[in-house]
Protein backbone atom coordinates (compact mmCIF):
# COMPACT_ATOMS: atom_id res chain seq x y z
CA UNK A 1 0.00 0.00 0.00
CA UNK A 2 1.55 3.74 -1.19
CA UNK A 3 1.63 5.41 1.99
CA UNK A 4 1.08 9.59 1.22
CA UNK A 5 3.71 11.39 1.69
CA UNK A 6 4.07 12.73 5.13
CA UNK A 7 6.10 15.67 5.31
CA UNK A 8 5.43 17.18 1.45
CA UNK A 9 6.16 20.57 2.42
CA UNK A 10 10.00 19.85 3.26
CA UNK A 11 9.94 17.83 0.42
CA UNK A 12 9.29 21.20 -2.06
CA UNK A 13 11.71 23.37 0.43
CA UNK A 14 14.65 20.53 -0.37
CA UNK A 15 17.79 21.50 -2.04
CA UNK A 16 19.40 18.79 -4.00
CA UNK A 17 23.26 18.55 -3.06
CA UNK A 18 25.02 19.98 -6.18
CA UNK A 19 27.36 16.77 -6.30
CA UNK A 20 29.66 15.95 -9.42
CA UNK A 21 27.38 12.82 -9.69
CA UNK A 22 24.46 15.21 -10.44
CA UNK A 23 26.23 17.15 -12.40
CA UNK A 24 27.27 14.08 -14.49
CA UNK A 25 23.37 12.85 -14.36
CA UNK A 26 22.48 16.69 -14.49
CA UNK A 27 19.66 15.96 -12.30
CA UNK A 28 17.24 18.49 -10.96
CA UNK A 29 14.11 18.64 -9.50
CA UNK A 30 10.77 19.86 -10.81
CA UNK A 31 8.13 22.06 -10.20
CA UNK A 32 6.07 18.86 -8.72
CA UNK A 33 8.15 17.90 -5.71
CA UNK A 34 8.22 14.16 -6.10
CA UNK A 35 9.18 14.55 -9.91
CA UNK A 36 12.86 15.00 -10.93
CA UNK A 37 14.39 15.42 -14.12
CA UNK A 38 17.43 13.92 -15.88
CA UNK A 39 18.13 16.63 -18.94
CA UNK A 40 19.77 14.38 -21.78
CA UNK A 41 23.14 14.26 -23.01
CA UNK A 42 25.29 12.24 -25.34
CA UNK A 43 27.81 10.62 -22.72
CA UNK A 44 23.70 9.00 -21.22
CA UNK A 45 23.90 6.82 -24.17
CA UNK A 46 24.29 3.18 -23.89
CA UNK A 47 23.38 1.95 -27.41
CA UNK A 48 24.67 4.05 -30.32
CA UNK A 49 22.78 2.77 -33.53
CA UNK A 50 19.50 2.99 -31.89
CA UNK A 51 20.84 5.97 -29.26
CA UNK A 52 18.59 4.42 -26.50
CA UNK A 53 19.88 5.84 -23.00
CA UNK A 54 22.07 2.84 -21.02
CA UNK A 55 19.99 0.63 -18.51
CA UNK A 56 22.77 1.73 -16.23
CA UNK A 57 22.00 5.48 -16.60
CA UNK A 58 18.61 4.88 -16.03
CA UNK A 59 19.35 2.94 -13.33
CA UNK A 60 20.96 5.87 -11.46
CA UNK A 61 18.51 8.13 -12.30
CA UNK A 62 15.91 5.14 -10.64
CA UNK A 63 18.13 5.16 -7.45
CA UNK A 64 19.19 8.80 -6.84
CA UNK A 65 15.25 9.85 -7.44
CA UNK A 66 14.70 7.32 -4.45
CA UNK A 67 17.63 8.44 -2.59
CA UNK A 68 16.34 12.69 -2.83
CA UNK A 69 12.90 11.34 -1.78
CA UNK A 70 13.97 9.76 1.09
CA UNK A 71 16.83 12.16 2.13
CA UNK A 72 13.94 14.99 1.61
CA UNK A 73 11.97 13.28 4.45
CA UNK A 74 14.64 11.90 6.83
CA UNK A 75 15.21 13.69 10.14
CA UNK A 76 17.75 16.20 10.52
CA UNK A 77 20.82 15.08 10.95
CA UNK A 78 19.89 11.24 9.50
CA UNK A 79 21.93 9.99 6.54
CA UNK A 80 20.49 8.00 3.81
CA UNK A 81 22.35 4.94 2.18
CA UNK A 82 21.11 2.60 -0.91
CA UNK A 83 20.95 -0.83 0.06
CA UNK A 84 19.56 -2.35 -3.11
CA UNK A 85 17.62 -1.55 -6.62
CA UNK A 86 15.58 -3.45 -8.68
CA UNK A 87 14.91 -2.13 -11.97
CA UNK A 88 12.17 -3.22 -14.67
CA UNK A 89 13.16 -1.42 -18.16
CA UNK A 90 9.50 -2.08 -19.72
CA UNK A 91 10.11 0.15 -23.08
CA UNK A 92 13.26 1.36 -25.20
CA UNK A 93 14.65 4.78 -24.45
CA UNK A 94 15.62 7.70 -26.76
CA UNK A 95 17.87 10.10 -26.93
CA UNK A 96 15.41 12.83 -24.91
CA UNK A 97 15.38 13.90 -20.97
CA UNK A 98 14.21 11.07 -18.78
CA UNK A 99 12.23 12.12 -15.79
CA UNK A 100 11.15 10.13 -12.54
CA UNK A 101 8.59 10.11 -10.26
CA UNK A 102 9.33 8.78 -6.84
CA UNK A 103 7.08 7.34 -4.08
CA UNK A 104 7.29 6.37 -0.59
CA UNK A 105 6.08 2.87 -0.13
CA UNK A 106 6.62 2.53 3.86
CA UNK A 107 9.00 4.32 6.30
CA UNK A 108 10.13 2.74 8.89
CA UNK A 109 12.70 3.17 11.84
CA UNK A 110 15.68 2.09 9.88
CA UNK A 111 14.74 1.40 6.64
CA UNK A 112 12.85 3.03 3.87
CA UNK A 113 11.17 1.41 0.76
CA UNK A 114 10.85 3.83 -2.51
CA UNK A 115 8.88 2.97 -5.70
CA UNK A 116 10.10 4.98 -8.79
CA UNK A 117 8.32 5.07 -12.29
CA UNK A 118 10.50 6.71 -15.26
CA UNK A 119 9.09 8.30 -18.24
CA UNK A 120 10.20 10.20 -21.56
CA UNK A 121 7.50 11.22 -23.50
CA UNK A 122 4.33 10.78 -21.29
CA UNK A 123 3.88 9.53 -18.07
CA UNK A 124 1.32 7.29 -19.07
CA UNK A 125 4.22 5.38 -21.07
CA UNK A 126 6.54 4.73 -18.28
CA UNK A 127 10.30 3.42 -19.62
CA UNK A 128 11.51 1.97 -16.18
CA UNK A 129 10.31 1.06 -12.87
CA UNK A 130 12.28 0.27 -9.83
CA UNK A 131 12.23 -0.58 -6.13
CA UNK A 132 14.71 0.42 -4.07
CA UNK A 133 15.25 -0.03 -0.10
CA UNK A 134 17.20 2.94 1.90
CA UNK A 135 19.19 3.15 4.99
CA UNK A 136 18.59 5.51 7.28
CA UNK A 137 21.85 5.91 9.96
CA UNK B 1 45.16 -3.66 -40.60
CA UNK B 2 45.62 -7.93 -41.08
CA UNK B 3 46.43 -10.04 -38.06
CA UNK B 4 49.80 -11.51 -37.68
CA UNK B 5 49.90 -15.52 -37.50
CA UNK B 6 51.22 -15.10 -33.32
CA UNK B 7 48.69 -12.33 -32.82
CA UNK B 8 45.30 -13.89 -31.40
CA UNK B 9 41.87 -12.61 -32.31
CA UNK B 10 40.62 -10.71 -30.00
CA UNK B 11 37.56 -12.03 -27.59
CA UNK B 12 34.23 -10.08 -28.26
CA UNK B 13 33.98 -8.64 -24.98
CA UNK B 14 37.51 -7.18 -25.64
CA UNK B 15 36.32 -5.80 -29.17
CA UNK B 16 33.42 -4.24 -27.18
CA UNK B 17 35.25 -2.54 -24.39
CA UNK B 18 38.21 -1.09 -26.19
CA UNK B 19 35.95 -0.22 -28.74
CA UNK B 20 34.57 4.09 -29.28
CA UNK B 21 31.75 3.07 -26.98
CA UNK B 22 30.13 6.20 -25.06
CA UNK B 23 30.74 4.73 -21.13
CA UNK B 24 34.53 5.17 -22.46
CA UNK B 25 33.97 9.23 -22.66
CA UNK B 26 33.50 9.15 -18.26
CA UNK B 27 34.94 5.64 -17.28
CA UNK B 28 38.40 4.21 -18.32
CA UNK B 29 37.70 0.21 -18.07
CA UNK B 30 40.18 -2.36 -19.30
CA UNK B 31 39.55 -5.67 -20.31
CA UNK B 32 41.21 -8.19 -18.01
CA UNK B 33 40.01 -11.64 -19.64
CA UNK B 34 37.50 -14.39 -19.59
CA UNK B 35 37.18 -17.51 -17.76
CA UNK B 36 34.92 -20.18 -17.62
CA UNK B 37 32.26 -17.89 -18.75
CA UNK B 38 33.59 -15.20 -16.23
CA UNK B 39 34.31 -11.70 -17.89
CA UNK B 40 36.50 -9.44 -15.70
CA UNK B 41 36.65 -5.55 -16.27
CA UNK B 42 39.10 -3.76 -14.16
CA UNK B 43 38.76 0.15 -13.54
CA UNK B 44 39.21 3.25 -10.85
CA UNK B 45 36.32 4.71 -9.43
CA UNK B 46 35.97 8.19 -11.08
CA UNK B 47 36.04 11.50 -9.90
CA UNK B 48 32.72 12.33 -11.77
CA UNK B 49 30.93 9.76 -9.88
CA UNK B 50 31.53 11.66 -6.08
CA UNK B 51 28.08 11.75 -4.03
CA UNK B 52 29.91 12.83 -1.01
CA UNK B 53 33.04 15.37 -1.42
CA UNK B 54 33.96 15.53 2.18
CA UNK B 55 34.83 11.26 2.10
CA UNK B 56 35.56 10.86 -1.42
CA UNK B 57 32.63 8.18 -1.63
CA UNK B 58 30.84 7.79 -5.34
CA UNK B 59 27.29 7.22 -5.58
CA UNK B 60 25.67 4.02 -6.08
CA UNK B 61 24.73 4.56 -9.68
CA UNK B 62 28.32 3.90 -10.53
CA UNK B 63 28.43 0.15 -9.43
CA UNK B 64 24.66 0.42 -11.32
CA UNK B 65 26.39 1.60 -14.36
CA UNK B 66 29.32 -0.70 -14.09
CA UNK B 67 27.59 -3.93 -13.15
CA UNK B 68 25.02 -3.27 -16.34
CA UNK B 69 27.72 -2.51 -18.86
CA UNK B 70 30.29 -5.70 -18.04
CA UNK B 71 26.95 -7.68 -17.84
CA UNK B 72 26.29 -7.13 -21.36
CA UNK B 73 29.69 -7.06 -22.07
CA UNK B 74 29.80 -10.50 -21.20
CA UNK B 75 26.74 -11.50 -23.07
CA UNK B 76 28.36 -10.04 -26.21
CA UNK B 77 31.00 -12.54 -24.94
CA UNK B 78 28.59 -15.35 -25.27
CA UNK B 79 26.68 -15.33 -28.41
CA UNK B 80 28.02 -16.40 -31.91
CA UNK B 81 27.45 -13.37 -33.76
CA UNK B 82 27.07 -9.81 -32.48
CA UNK B 83 23.63 -8.32 -31.71
CA UNK B 84 22.39 -5.72 -30.14
CA UNK B 85 20.65 -6.42 -26.66
CA UNK B 86 19.05 -4.83 -23.83
CA UNK B 87 18.63 -4.89 -20.38
CA UNK B 88 15.44 -6.06 -19.36
CA UNK B 89 15.64 -6.13 -15.61
CA UNK B 90 19.09 -5.66 -13.09
CA UNK B 91 18.76 -5.97 -9.38
CA UNK B 92 21.75 -4.50 -7.64
CA UNK B 93 22.81 -5.19 -3.64
CA UNK B 94 25.38 -2.34 -2.44
CA UNK B 95 27.23 -3.03 0.74
CA UNK B 96 29.94 -0.03 0.32
CA UNK B 97 30.20 2.65 -1.58
CA UNK B 98 33.91 3.05 -3.81
CA UNK B 99 35.78 5.51 -3.08
CA UNK B 100 37.47 8.07 -6.03
CA UNK B 101 40.38 6.52 -7.00
CA UNK B 102 39.64 3.15 -5.26
CA UNK B 103 40.94 0.23 -7.98
CA UNK B 104 38.15 -1.79 -8.81
CA UNK B 105 37.17 -5.28 -10.61
CA UNK B 106 33.72 -6.21 -11.98
CA UNK B 107 33.27 -9.68 -12.82
CA UNK B 108 30.09 -11.02 -14.83
CA UNK B 109 29.67 -14.25 -14.85
CA UNK B 110 27.13 -15.99 -17.98
CA UNK B 111 24.51 -17.92 -16.19
CA UNK B 112 22.40 -19.39 -19.38
CA UNK B 113 20.34 -18.34 -22.41
CA UNK B 114 16.92 -19.59 -22.98
CA UNK B 115 15.34 -18.08 -25.93
CA UNK B 116 16.46 -14.88 -26.56
CA UNK B 117 16.96 -13.84 -22.76
CA UNK B 118 20.44 -14.22 -21.05
CA UNK B 119 20.78 -14.30 -17.34
CA UNK B 120 23.51 -12.74 -15.53
CA UNK B 121 25.28 -12.57 -12.40
CA UNK B 122 28.05 -10.19 -11.29
CA UNK B 123 29.83 -8.45 -8.51
CA UNK B 124 31.90 -5.30 -7.86
CA UNK B 125 34.61 -5.82 -5.88
CA UNK B 126 38.16 -4.02 -4.57
CA UNK B 127 40.66 -4.85 -6.94
CA UNK B 128 43.30 -5.42 -3.97
CA UNK B 129 41.67 -6.59 -0.89
CA UNK B 130 38.70 -8.31 -2.90
CA UNK B 131 35.92 -7.31 -0.53
CA UNK B 132 32.49 -7.51 -2.12
CA UNK B 133 31.50 -3.46 -2.75
CA UNK B 134 28.06 -4.34 -5.28
CA UNK B 135 26.54 -7.78 -6.12
CA UNK B 136 24.00 -8.10 -9.53
CA UNK B 137 22.03 -10.31 -11.30
CA UNK B 138 20.62 -8.97 -14.62
CA UNK B 139 18.27 -10.38 -17.91
CA UNK B 140 18.96 -9.03 -21.36
CA UNK B 141 17.03 -9.56 -23.96
CA UNK B 142 18.70 -10.84 -27.41
CA UNK B 143 17.94 -8.43 -30.79
CA UNK B 144 16.28 -5.32 -29.80
CA UNK B 145 13.92 -3.71 -32.43
CA UNK B 146 11.81 -6.71 -33.23
CA UNK B 147 8.23 -6.67 -34.07
CA UNK B 148 6.07 -6.39 -31.40
CA UNK B 149 3.92 -9.61 -30.33
CA UNK B 150 1.09 -8.72 -31.41
CA UNK B 151 2.41 -7.96 -35.25
CA UNK B 152 3.64 -11.80 -34.76
CA UNK B 153 0.35 -13.54 -34.30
Amino acid sequence: MNQSLPQSKRLETFEIPDTPMRRWLQFSATSEADVFRMAFDDRHIGNPFIRALHGGVVGSMVEMSAEMLVRSLAPEGENVELVSSAIDYVRVTKDVDLFARAKLVRQGRRLVFAEVWCWQDSEDTPVARGNCTLRLY
Amino acid sequence: MAMTADEKPKHPAEIFFSSNHPISSYVSVRFVGVENHVLTIALEAPAAFVDNEVTGEVHSGLATLILDTVLGGAVMGEMEKIQPIATVGLTTQHMRRAVKGEPLLCRARFEGIHRDMAHMSGMLVNADTGETLSTATGTFMLGTRSKPLGARL
